[in-house]
């Protein structure tokens, strides 16, 4: 049978490797089904405001709520400046809701199971919301790592802290996403196992499975959504300064 | 997104409709899928701060890690960067928490609008 973590493995489907400069840039079963995720996407967008009207077609209000909720997730957490970066937040929400909800076919491959993936996004999100800050407010941005009403003595001590809050913030929205992913898929590829080798008492760990999927759903949706909701937190604190 | 200038006529309004709601016989019913639903946020919420937590000392020892055996400086920056990971963690685990309770302290209109979206 299986192991729990074979299914996080990353294969090469066509190997290409780079001589020159010792490159491995194969594509891999992650990046077809990111490339899967992508394509969903752009197909349902195409697809469903081809012939946009009043009143919406099936794919047509799909896309709307998607959108709606988005708009409203950045209005509520950064305000009418934030909307100039809904489509960055959006493209984001899409691509992790997707990867996730892709993971839960028996068979595919959970791109969102990876720190490189998730954590690459993180970095991203750190970078553009420093770029943002830094842009916006010039060096008063920095005042973000030293907060009013402390203490002088107080400050050598806070300063660093600040500072490296500030840089675990995409360590832990990576991790969230990738350990909830992850422990979630292991879970369930236990219980299948459970339901083969307990025979006829396999019904009982099957019932438990079913559940489970009915909970991975669920996550796969609320990650994406937490992903979504803290890269709006962290833009509020670059855009909003206090 | 009205919901600013509609908000205070509804406040008592709001009130009456608990009231109301909790002497109506089958609102039992409400209540539990309800607290069925703060039971699953505040799992939520645990893990949340757990990962804050974690997130903080791991980045701590990755960073130090990888720039004592760089600037080949051992077990300095390691020390270091662990005890101010730690430090930051918690104050990120804190501001989560900060947040979560003013969240908690806004009516529930706003909370139930938000979900509709």
């Amino acid at each position: 049978m299986a192991g729990p973590l074979e299914q996080f493995e990353v294969k090469p489907i066509m190997t290409m490797v780079f001589e020159p400069l010792g490159l491995n840039m194969s594509f891999t079963n992650s990046a077809l089904f990111m490339a899967v995720g992508v394509g969903i996407a752009a197909w349902l967008f195409k697809r469903g405001l081809e012939g946009a009207s009043l009143v919406p077609t099936r794919l047509q209000s799909i896309c709307e709520m998607l959108y709606e909720f988005v708009r409203g997730m950045v209005l509520d957490n950064v305000g009418k400046e934030g909307l100039r970066y809904l489509p960055a937040i959006m493209t984001l929400f899409l691509f992790i809701l997707l990867g996730n909800l892709i993971g839960m076919i028996p068979g595919t491959f959970t791109y969102t199971s990876h720190i490189v993936v998730t954590l690459f996004m993180g970095v991203c999100v750190i970078i553009a919301v420093t770029v943002i800050g830094l842009a916006r407010h010039g060096t008063h941005f920095l005042s973000l790592f030293a907060p009013s009403g402390v203490p002088m003595f107080i400050y050598p001590l806070l300063i660093p802290i600040e500072i490296v809050s500030y840089l675990i913030r995409p360590f832990s929205l990576a991790m969230r996403l990738a350990v909830n992913m992850t422990a979630g898929h292991i879970m369930l590829k236990t219980f299948g196992g459970f339901v083969i080798a307990m025979g006829i008492f396999g019904i009982l760990p099957f019932l438990v499975a079913v559940g489970l999927i009915g909970l991975e759903i669920i996550i796969a949706c609320l990650q994406a959504y937490v992903f979504a909701v803290l890269s709006c937190i962290y833009l509020n604190d670059a855009i909003n300064l206090h | 997104m009205n919901e600013d200038d509609r908000k205070p006529d509804f406040v008592d309004f709001d009130a009456r409709l608990e009231r109301l709601r909790a002497s109506q016989p089958g609102s039992r019913e409400k209540d539990a899928q309800s607290s069925g639903r703060a039971n699953a946020s505040s799992a939520h919420a645990g893990l949340h701060i757990g990962i804050e937590l974690v997130a903080g000392v791991l980045f701590g020892v990755v960073v130090g890690y990888f720039l004592d055996g760089w600037l080949d400086t051992r077990p300095v920056f390691l020390i270091l960067l662990l005890v101010l990971g730690m430090a930051a963690g918690s104050l990120n685990a804190y501001r989560y928490i900060q947040r979560l309770e003013r969240e908690r302290s806004t009516p529930e209109a706003k909370v139930a609008d938000r979900e509709e979206d």
